[in-house]
């Protein structure tokens, strides 16, 4: 057995896989930088600033609600929010008439869905 | 005519294999129909354990020349004896040995793997670097054991926890293994999650495992399509024995991510692979004949082989542990064990364990990111032991 190949083995193996990673590492991380300033790009120059929020959205399980957009949501989302929040208040059938001022998206790590997702990926454990 | 119907039965009981068998034979069924109990009742790998099983237990029944392992041992094949001569799974067998299959698996692979983890957070490359410590570690165990060169670069490449890697090794450097080594490869796959979370809680503190990572940043398309062919040339100029499996794999990547070839991608996800690995699987099961399946090698292969897995999580865990170091306590540890491949089982495995700590810690999408570098890290390793000892 010849050790000086064997150790000569495990160490070009270990500096090979090190120095191949590291150089993707080093173009990735690049890679991400680059698009990233690219991506700014357009953000410098003036944008059209979006549409004013809606005012008020009356939505009463009688009559149809009128929403218009907020900020990166657009006219159907909201219109189907709106409308699903009809039927549930028309189910409930308290019969008053309600107003949607604004809809934000909620923003958590782990919502209801990720939790979900999550469990179904872990779950042969 | 009483006599030819005597004499008939006589050939046909004589030629038959309850007359031919022998005790070694009968092992390996037993060892075939464990396996394939395993993969049906268990779910242990079955795409693949069960194919193999089966392929295993084919080779052992007598006389059915179906597969001779006589014809690929040496230095050449002659080809024309195996058209001529050979049996259905020795025509199926050239795929393995013109190294066809491993690398059309890759194929696969690389169309159903997102690597939007990894280009999110690239420093995971380094655990999937990390991880391949047992590949070399077993390798140095292996030769201890008596096992030549050759032979021990194929069993320390079961630490790289991806199976078509190590039938593409092994087929080439010591192609007399290829059953153990296989049926080692994919069975501790599959115990990924008995082997790795007791090494991973050894190795970490409370606090290191309750470690909750910030978010991944959005991964633009334009850098997942960049980021194969980036991965190709890389690895392919510095590596070139890593490129059947690197090319493959980044090939069906790209496919997928470009959005341009839905059908071909389909086919690569879906009938290809299936057809492919059936061809591979049930192959590589029949190369586990008893002559050379029951000796003493196997034992030291499975030995190093669990060896390696152990010592790939350590390894992975190690750097883990500096990357928490020095990050400021930013990085989970638990991450680390992902590098060992074994997707997407490995990466699981680390969601499970930190999620055992703290239950709204969710380790999963930073795990892959170890865990497909993983991948790409035993391509390279093993394109390094093949251009040494190949």
């Amino acid at each position: 057995m010849d050790w000086t190949t064997a150790w000569g083995t495990v160490f070009t193996g270990l500096v090979v896989v090190f120095i191949a990673l590291s150089l993707l590492i080093l173009l990735v991380w690049g890679m991400g930088k680059i698009m990233e300033s690219a991506g700014n790009k357009p953000k410098a120059a003036p944008a059209p600033k979006p549409a004013p929020k809606a005012p008020v959205a009356p939505v009463s399980p009688k009559a149809a609600p009128v929403v218009t957009a907020g900020e990166n949501m657009d006219d159907e989302v909201a219109a189907a929010i709106t409308a699903a929040l009809a039927v549930i208040l028309a189910e409930e059938g308290s019969g008053k008439s309600y107003v949607v001022r604004s809809i934000r998206r909620v923003r958590s790590g782990s919502s209801a869905w990720g939790r979900a997702g999550l469990a179904e990926n872990v779950r042969p454990f | 005519m009483f006599d030819v119907f005597v004499n008939s039965v006589k050939d046909i009981a004589l030629a038959s294999g309850f007359a031919n068998v022998n005790w070694q034979q009968l092992v390996m069924i037993g060892i075939a129909c464990f396996l394939a109990y395993l993969a049906i009742a268990r779910g242990y790998e079955p795409l693949l354990l069960l194919p193999i099983a089966f392929g295993m237990m084919l080779t052992n029944i007598p006389n059915n020349g179906l597969f001779h392992m006589e014809f690929y041992i040496g230095n050449s094949i002659d080809y024309g004896t195996v058209l001529h001569d050979g049996g259905l799974l020795d025509i199926l067998y050239l795929g393995v040995k013109l190294g066809l299959y491993p690398p059309l698996i890759f194929l696969g692979i690389g169309s159903m793997t997102d690597f939007g983890p990894l280009i999110a957070n690239p420093k995971s490359f380094l655990l999937g670097a990390a991880a391949q410590l047992g590949i070399f570690i077993a390798f140095i165990g292996a030769l201890l054991l008596g096992f030549t060169p050759e032979e021990a670069s194929s069993i320390g490449i079961i630490g790289g926890a991806d199976g078509p890697t190590a039938i593409l090794v092994t087929k080439i450097l010591a192609p007399h293994l290829l059953g153990s080594i296989a049926v080692a490869a994919y069975s501790y796959m599959a115990l990924v999650p008995v082997i790795q979370p007791p090494i991973m809680k050894a190795m970490t503190t409370k606090k290191e495992r309750a470690v909750k990572m910030t978010a991944l940043r959005p991964v633009s398309r334009t850098e997942k399509i960049v980021f194969p062919i980036l991965v190709t040339l890389v690895v392919c100029f510095m590596v070139p024995d890593a490129t059947p499996l690197i090319g493959m794999l980044m090939l069906g990547n790209l496919m997928k991510e470009s959005g341009v070839v839905d059908r071909l991608v389909k086919t690569a996800q879906n009938e290809l692979m299936n057809i492919i690995t059936i061809c591979l699987g049930v192959t590589v099961g029949a190369t586990a004949r008893y002559d050379y399946f029951l000796t003493p090698k196997t034992l030291g292969i499975l030995a190093m082989g669990l060896a390696a897995f152990c010592l790939g999580t350590f390894g992975g865990v190690l750097l883990g542990k500096l990357m928490y170091i020095l990050s400021g306590g930013k990085i989970n540890p638990l991450i680390g064990s992902a590098g060992v491949s074994a997707v997407p089982m490995a990466a699981r495995v680390s969601q499970k364990v930190g999620s055992e700590e703290d239950p709204t810690n969710f380790l999963l999408m930073h795990a892959m990111g170890p865990n497909v570098a993983g991948v790409i890290g035993s391509a390279v390793a093993a394109g390094v032991l093949l251009s040494i000892y190949g």
